[in-house]
């Protein structure tokens, strides 16, 4: 009896009104490829990616031809999910979900992608891409009952989507004005529309939900999944375009400098209260062609540093100037005709240091990256360490 | 060619090795304004680094303040997988070892926390100061679980309180039983109400208190109305206070505890 007066007491003050939905201060997007997060995330004014260069800016459609087929692009995790997952196991057998209060301030995160297909073909000065994706993603962290946080954020969401877009190059369009067609031949702009059906779970768990009982959490949790997995009302299909500009402007044979702009879900993306607004991100790259400056062809090849400020309108959660600021540098260590290709890529992603490596053997690729995505409200407040991996059959 | 390829393997190494939670922005990033408060103050209280807050305890929300403050003093999650953990056979030794209610500068602490809560929202309620009453729950329990374990014979919770264990609870906080000292010790008048205070006063009557403060259950939000246990809380509250003076003594505290712990026992039959 004593137990039970005691639940009822932080039953009757836990239920009484706490924020029932969970505003991140992360910046999440709805596609975050693997490699490009190695390169801290600079990727707006950088081609050569394939699919994420695409839908990282629409203009950057590239002029060879490409296929992925079943990519998984990414997993990604960070180190408490495995813990936790082993944990939950433990619990499950003994009822005691005590130990969740072992997690407390330490967020769990698994975000797992998978394209079935992705095509890019260039045809004239147009790249049709088209492809398909799909997306979960999940988030939870557990509080101290007396934080004003709540005791479990949850939110999550799945989106599978099928986009098709366009890039175009002005290099061969004729105005009739000389001067005009020298700036205009520099000019690629992008247009990417994108279907979503997206399931969403966006809520914050009491202590009254976990004190009433393993039954009632179980419910709780598998209402909230019920949401995840929804997405079969063709209703709810959000109609979400891309779109980009991209200008380049040569230095010499050997050196270029790339200018990227990007409008990316325009019209915003509704994860339960939460949304991923519409996003204006800006970049700049600058290439330069270490292989013919070291006389190798096979080394060093398609290398350049980015510079990204997204979301330069601060349409996110938080107004922090920092946070929205990434570098990237990519380069080819070694490539064979591309045929075999090992690639690095390296970064500053709202202040915190990426590594990535990306391996290609004929029409095999995987990339494995490192980094950590601010979740506080500004750069170096609470950074959350994550390992994002990608396959893929393709070319 | 070597030399670029040390450059890179280093440079490699040295980026994982910063293990990529050393942030090159952050002496750059404004750090102190609301919002970033806010978030460190619900790290803070995660972390349990309740004393962090209160060092400065201006810069962070109330309802924060007030958390910090009932967490030094052991009302947190400690004292709750303490208790779902623990066996009937605990001794009042053992509770009064997860609490830290010896320190009269921590009460100090939550006195001022709580002035600062009515201070900020008097006249007005939203979501998060209801998220601070939970912390109030916490107080309630201590003196729970302390009738509970200290005299076994005048209470004995174990099958349930009935009305003359009740009355008896009510009565210790007026005329506390010699082994609760420690709670009920009067501390001086730490709210500066013309009045002593003891320790279970200024937890139980600062939440009554502040919450009195609040002109009516109109005042509150739609979506909190529809939550019949404020409703029954507002009940007890506006029971309080007959003479509507606003100043609650010992005696308003004690019929608030019983009228608190009765509402509880008859939800739970």
């Amino acid at each position: 009896m004593k137990k039970i007066l005691y639940i009822l007491v932080i039953l009757g003050v836990a239920s009484f009104g706490f924020a029932t939905t969970f505003q991140p201060y992360e910046h999440i997007n709805l596609f975050q490829g693997a490699f490009s997060t190695g390169m801290g995330k600079a990727t707006t004014a950088v081609k050569g990616l394939g699919i994420e260069s695409f839908l990282a800016n629409p203009a950057n459609g590239s002029e060879k031809f490409s296929f992925d087929i079943i990519s998984i692009n990414p997993f990604q995790y960070n180190s408490t999910t495995l813990q936790l997952l082993s944990d939950l196991q433990k619990m499950q057998q003994t009822k005691d979900y005590t130990k969740l209060f072992n997690y407390i301030g330490t967020p769990v995160n698994v975000r797992l992608g998978v394209n079935l297909i992705g095509f890019n073909i260039p045809i004239y000065d147009f790249s049709l891409n088209f492809g398909t994706f799909a997306t979960v993603y999940a988030y939870l962290e557990v509080h101290n009952p007396l934080s004003t946080a709540g005791l479990l954020d949850l939110l999550g969401f799945s989106a599978a989507s099928f986009f098709v877009g366009t890039s175009y190059s002005f290099k061969h369009l004729d105005v009739g004005n000389p001067e005009v067609n020298k700036y205009l031949s520099n000019l690629s702009v992008g247009l990417n529309m994108k279907f979503v059906l997206t399931g969403t779970v966006n809520r914050k768990l009491t202590l009254a939900d976990f004190l009433q009982g393993s039954d009632h959490l179980n419910q709780v949790l598998n209402e909230e999944l019920s949401k995840l997995v929804t997405i079969t009302n063709i209703k709810d299909l959000l109609v979400r375009p891309d779109i980009g500009l991209s200008y380049e402007l040569p230095i010499d044979e050997t050196q270029k400098v790339n200018f990227g702009l990007s409008i990316l879900n325009i019209g915003g993306i509704p994860i339960g209260d939460f949304c991923i607004p519409t996003t204006v991100n800006l970049g700049a790259a600058y290439s330069y062609d270490l292989s013919t400056l070291i006389g190798n062809r096979m080394l060093l090849k398609n290398t350049s540093v980015s510079l990204d400020f997204h979301d330069i309108f601060f349409q996110r959660k938080d107004k922090d100037f920092f946070k929205r600021l990434h570098i990237g540098l990519k380069t080819d260590l070694a490539n064979l005709n591309d045929i075999i290709v090992v690639s690095l890529g390296l970064g500053i992603s709202q202040g915190y240091p990426t590594f990535g490596v990306g391996f290609k053997l004929a029409t095999f690729k995987i990339n494995y990256s490192i980094s950590a995505e601010e979740i506080g409200v500004y750069a170096g407040q609470n950074p959350d360490v994550r390992q994002n991996i990608s396959i893929s059959i393709g070319w | 060619m070597k030399w670029a390829y040390s450059s890179i393997l280093i440079s490699i190494f040295s980026l994982l090795l910063a293990s990529c939670t050393v942030n090159l922005f952050s002496p750059l990033a404004a750090k102190d304004y609301p919002e970033a408060n806010q978030y460190q103050a619900q790290s803070l209280i995660d972390q349990g680094k309740y004393d962090e807050i209160l060092k400065d305890p201006d810069k962070y929300p109330a309802q924060d303040n007030v958390a910090a403050a009932l967490g030094i003093m052991g009302f947190d999650l400690k004292l709750l997988t303490n208790f779902l953990n623990s066996t009937n056979t605990s001794s009042l030794d053992i509770l009064i070892g997860w609490l830290n209610i010896e320190d009269t500068n921590h009460i100090g602490d939550l006195a001022y926390a709580l002035k600062r809560l009515r201070s900020e929202y008097g006249n007005s309620i939203d979501k998060s100061i209801v998220l601070s009453l939970a912390g109030s729950a916490l107080p309630m329990l201590g003196l729970l679980m302390l009738a509970d374990i200290a005299n076994t014979n005048a209470i004995n919770t174990s099958d349930g309180l009935n009305t003359n264990e009740i009355n008896t609870l009510g009565y210790w906080l007026s005329n506390p039983p010699s082994n609760l000292t420690n709670l009920f010790r009067r501390i001086g008048d730490v709210n500066r109400d013309g009045q002593d205070e003891t320790i279970a006063g200024v937890i139980g009557g600062g939440f009554v208190n502040f919450f009195l403060g609040l002109q009516s259950i109109a005042s509150l939000s739609p979506e909190l109305t529809n939550v019949s246990i404020l409703t029954n809380l507002s009940n007890i509250i506006s029971s309080l206070d007959p003479d509507g003076d606003g100043i609650i003594s010992d005696t308003d505290v004690s019929n608030f505890i019983v009228s608190f712990l009765s509402n509880l026992t008859s939800s739970s039959n």
